[in-house]
C-alpha cells in the first residue's frame, strides 16, 4: 500500500500533493491538440474539519480551469452565513514518501480520477490547499501526536 | 461571483429547477447557455460529455438535489475566490 510518512510540521500534517487538470479535461485537450497544462505541486494540509478539497487560485489559473459549478460554504468566519464558492475538476497525485527515503514517483489514488475541489485563497496561511475528507474517504490516516508524525496510506 | 463565467447557466438552473427535481432528482445536468440540457448518472460522466460537447467553453456540472449540497470547512477562514 503507498504511503507518506512524515514529520509533523507546525502547520500539521502537511503533504506534497501534484494537482492537474482532470483527466476528462486532458482527454478532450488532446483530442484537439491543445497543450495539457503542467502539473503542479505545494504543500497541501491533510484537514479532517474540511468535507472537501480545496486549491489555491494560483493553481487553478495556471492550470488555466473554469468553474462548473458553485456550491455553498460554511466556516466559522462566515457566521452562519454561507458563501458561493466556486468548483473546480481536478486530478490530485501523491508521491509515496519516508523521511529516509524522499519523495517517490507521484501516483493517483485508486477510485480518485476526478476531484471537485473548492477554489479559495490559502497561501496568505502558507499552504496551498487543503485535503478533504472527499479525498481522505478512500485513504488511511494516522495522526501519532507523541511522535510528531503521521502516516496517510492509499 | 464577479465575472463568473458560468452564471447565465446557474440562472438558468434555478428556473429549470422544480422540472429537474420531478424528473433527475440525485441525477447530474450540465448545462450550456439555452442549449438543451443533458442528464447523467455520475459526476464523471457528465463532466466527459461536457468536454465533449462544449470543449474549453463554460458549461455547469451540478447534481440535482432538493437539498442543496454544503461544504463545512472547520477551519476558521478560507479566503474569498473569484472565478
Amino acid at each position: 500500500m503507498p504511503s507518506i510518512n512524515s514529520r509533523l510540521s507546525p502547520w500539521g500534517p502537511i503533504v506534497t500533493a501534484y494537482i492537474g487538470v482532470s483527466p476528462q479535461a486532458s482527454a478532450m485537450l488532446q483530442k484537439h491538440g491543445l497543450p495539457i497544462p503542467q502539473t503542479q505541486s505545494g504543500m497541501f494540509l491533510v484537514d479532517t474539519g474540511a468535507s472537501a478539497t480545496v486549491v489555491d487560485p494560483t493553481f487553478i489559473a495556471n492550470l488555466g480551469l473554469t468553474p462548473k459549478n458553485f456550491i455553498e460554504v460554511h466556516t466559522p468566519s462566515t457566521n452562519g452565513q454561507p458563501v458561493l464558492t466556486p468548483i473546480y475538476d481536478v486530478s490530485i497525485m501523491f508521491a509515496s514518501t519516508t523521511p529516509q527515503s524522499g519523495a517517490g514517483t507521484p501516483v493517483q489514488i485508486p477510485y480518485i480520477k476526478t476531484v471537485s475541489a473548492a477554489g479559495s485563497h490559502l497561501q496568505s496561511q502558507g499552504i496551498d490547499g487543503l485535503i478533504g475528507r472527499d479525498v481522505l474517504e478512500h485513504c488511511i490516516l494516522i495522526y501519532n501526536g507523541p511522535e510528531a508524525g503521521f502516516t496517510l496510506a492509499w | 461571483m464577479a465575472n463568473n463565467p458560468i452564471e447565465p447557466e446557474l440562472k438558468r438552473y434555478q428556473a429549470l429547477q422544480e422540472e429537474l427535481l420531478s424528473n433527475h432528482e440525485n441525477k447530474f445536468v450540465i448545462i450550456h447557455g439555452e442549449d438543451p440540457y443533458d442528464v447523467f448518472e455520475t459526476f464523471e460522466d457528465a463532466l466527459k460529455i461536457g468536454y465533449e460537447k462544449y470543449t474549453t467553453d463554460p458549461f455547469l456540472v451540478r447534481q440535482v438535489l432538493r437539498i442543496p449540497q454544503v461544504l463545512n470547512f472547520t477551519r476558521f477562514s478560507l479566503g474569498q475566490c473569484q472565478a
